[in-house]
């Protein structure tokens, strides 16, 4: 197997084994973060070449790396940027009104 | 201007508004409102021209002019047609609900930004034929629906909003690990292009795994359904409208969209849609009976209708699919119209606990006429448009799963036992607190009249919304795929509880003048004949000696809703590898 693509499965599974059971808020959106950049590393695995250069095609049609997995990985980390930002906002004002940042705590809302 | 060019104005205009407002408002308060209405009357409009001039050929357009497989496509056929139309309709009563919804808070500029981000991103996933653009679509809508969800930054709005991010981001990382492996497997992320290359193998069987869980979590199907009962009813009430009449469906249209034509594994995907309809139709109806926050109540019928919806697409007969789809257009009606009622009732008493209100009907007749209708049309009474889905949907199923049928009846008798408990609690049953009841603007009622006049509208005469219907099942399975009608069955159904429903009525009539000339206090309504001590029944305890026997069943489901996050990714988990199982099984042993 590539060991790109085991390393990303590996991150993958790191960070939703941190979503699944971690309590700290902060340790969730990292998790949270780890699965999205495991998915990117994979991306851009996916479009590499090896010994391949830069996609330009005037200058080599053959040979060359994927562009497509660049242009969608650069989207994506806008989009995981945007929610982990979000996802600290909502953290702070969580933590002004329960004064802790244990989730398990905070259970207003059930059944 | 040419057609061709509709589509893509249709995503544009919204997020164009999105971000002119913040600048509008900088100029004047007048202006920046009328702009956000118009604006969605114009889209509205775009998307009725869209229809009226798309007949038989789907539109494809190129964005930038770059010819797919490697730009992205836009692709408009009656199916998003169909689609557009409700978004688009919905949005913009929506928006003209805001007006007086919202009254003098601040903040305005803020939810109209985030309101038309929202449209855009349900425009987006409608029309789009490239998968990577859904997702982004997807995440554009999502992450308004998250921001929107905490509007009011109240402890439960906060707590919602984080859990729901949570559960929404995770869906999300299995969506685009789904559309990776596509990536990697096929090389293509356009759908005509992946339908052509797609072939089931062992990597497949995990794309469509982590696909079907990703759509069905942001959907809110059972067992991923956790996040909708807490983000739903905390959102303004204009936006509840939005997320739970329109957005859970987007993601619904989706899966058919991949699974149905793309994919094309119909007979897997109609398996699991059956089994998950039953469930989520029998779990959100359960957990309807023993609430009592208005809002809450609402968001697990939500879940409930989804079952139904999911049920009829589940069948794959030209009656069943057609019976989906038109409760899913019924569905987004009277859902919309409960949550609009919902937002009035707080707006005017600021309560929304049944166990506190009470004796509204005199004090609002308008509100309890409407609440009246959209509860019939839940609950599938005739002559109103649930009625018709929901009968297109027994009449599907019955040939084949007698047992699904069963079900759909005994949870359309649980829905209207919940009703039941609304209306008595809120409008007919006494309480002992005094409410004052602020009156409704005018910006708020007309939209609830007009959503009421088509719940009726359509329940009396179907056809045209059938012909619609037919077309967007046309457009998902081709021209063999051809649908019969009613048949004369459901005439004689709708004639019959008409004249019934007249007859109650016009007996109830007749002897009405009698009634006012007893001047006794015990035989009001609700009263019973005890006269002078009239007994509070709250809307929690009304139906106890139904419930008291499941009180097993009701201790499993609690402790599911125990409102912890990590119970809820736990069956993120359970149901991966469950459906994964499933898809193996079928294709690989």
């Amino acid at each position: 197997m590539n060991p790109d693509y085991f390393c990303a499965a590996l991150v993958f599974m790191i960070g939703f084994y941190a979503v699944a059971t971690k309590k700290n808020m902060i340790k969730i959106i990292i998790g949270l973060n780890l699965m999205e950049i495991s998915i990117q590393y994979f991306l851009i695995s996916l479009g590499y070449v090896k010994g391949g250069i830069e996609p330009i095609v005037s200058k080599a049609p053959k040979n060359m790396v994927d562009p497509l997995p660049q242009a969608l990985v650069l989207t994506s980390i806008v989009i995981g940027l945007s929610v982990t930002a979000f996802a600290l906002a909502i953290v702070v004002k969580l933590y002004e009104k329960y004064h802790t940042l244990d989730i398990t705590k905070i259970r207003g809302l059930k059944e | 201007m040419n057609i061709i060019h509709y589509p893509i104005l249709i995503i544009i205009l919204p997020l164009l508004s999105a971000f002119l407002i913040p600048i509008l408002a900088l100029v004047s308060k007048k202006v920046k409102n009328w702009f956000f209405v118009s604006i969605f009357l114009l889209i509205f409009y775009l998307s009725v021209a869209t229809f009226a001039n798309i007949s038989q050929n789907p539109i494809s357009y190129h964005l930038g002019g770059w010819a797919p497989p490697f730009g992205i496509e836009i692709y408009c056929d009656s199916l998003s047609c169909f689609m557009l139309l409700i978004i688009n309709g919905l949005a913009f009563l929506a928006a003209l609900y805001s007006q007086g919804y919202l009254g003098e808070k601040r903040r305005r500029t803020q939810f109209y930004a985030l309101f038309s981000l929202l449209v855009v991103g349900m425009n987006g996933i409608v029309l789009t034929a490239d998968i990577f653009n859904m997702y982004v679509f997807l995440e554009i809508l999502s992450i308004s629906a998250y921001a929107l969800v905490s509007f009011y930054r109240t402890r439960d709005a906060l707590e919602a909003s984080f859990k729901y991010m949570v559960q929404g981001s995770v869906a999300s990382a299995f969506i685009l690990l789904a559309i990776a492996l596509i990536y990697g497997e096929y090389g293509t992320l356009n759908f005509f292009d992946i339908a052509s290359k797609f072939a089931i193998s062992k990597t497949s069987t995990l794309t469509l795994t982590f696909l079907f869980i990703g759509l069905a979590s942001k959907s809110a199907i059972l067992p991923l359904h956790f996040w909708l009962p807490d983000a739903h009813p905390s959102a303004p009430a204009p936006i509840s409208m939005l997320l739970s009449g329109i957005m859970i469906k987007t993601t619904i249209y989706l899966m058919c969209r991949l699974f149905l034509t793309v994919f094309s594994i119909n007979i897997v995907f109609s398996n699991l849609l059956l089994i998950l309809g039953c469930l989520c139709a029998i779990v959100g109806v359960a957990m309807a009976l023993v609430q009592h926050n208005l809002k809450r109540l609402l968001a697990y019928h939500s879940i409930s209708q989804i079952g139904y919806i999911l049920i009829g697409l589940g069948i794959l007969t030209p009656m069943g699919v057609s019976g989906g789809l038109f409760h899913l257009l019924n569905h987004a009606l009277f859902k919309s119209l409960l949550f609009l009622s919902a937002g009035a009732l707080i707006y005017s008493t600021g309560s929304q606990d049944l166990d506190n209100l009470g004796g509204l009907a005199k004090k609002m007749p308008y509100l309890t006429v409407v609440t009246i209708i959209a509860a019939f049309s839940i609950s599938g009474i005739p002559p109103t448009n649930g009625f018709v889905s929901k009968w297109m949907i027994y009449v599907a199923s019955y040939k084949e799963y007698p047992i699904v049928t069963i079900i759909a009846l005994l949870v359309s008798v649980g829905t209207l036992l919940s009703f039941a408990k609304v209306i008595h609690s809120i409008f007919f049953g006494r309480t002992n607190n005094a409410i004052l009841a602020r009156p409704i603007p005018l910006s708020m009622k007309i939209p609830m009249g007009i959503i009421s006049i088509l719940c009726i509208g359509i329940g009396i005469y179907p056809a045209p919304v059938q012909r619609i219907i037919s077309t967007a099942v046309i457009a998902l399975f081709g021209k063999s795929f051809v649908y019969t009608g009613l048949g004369s069955t459901f005439a004689t159904a709708l004639a019959l509880s008409s004249i019934a429903i007249i007859v109650v009525f016009v007996i109830y009539l007749s002897t009405s003048y009698r009634r006012k000339e007893i001047k006794d206090h015990k035989h009001d309504t609700y009263l019973c004949g005890s006269g002078n001590t009239p007994e509070n029944v709250p809307g929690s305890n009304l139906y106890f000696g139904v419930l008291e026997p499941l009180s097993s069943f009701y201790q499993i489901l609690k402790r599911e809703h125990s409102g912890n996050l990590q119970t809820y990714i736990f069956w993120i988990v359970i149901s991966s590898v469950a459906v994964l199982a499933y898809i193996w099984r079928f294709f690989l042993v």
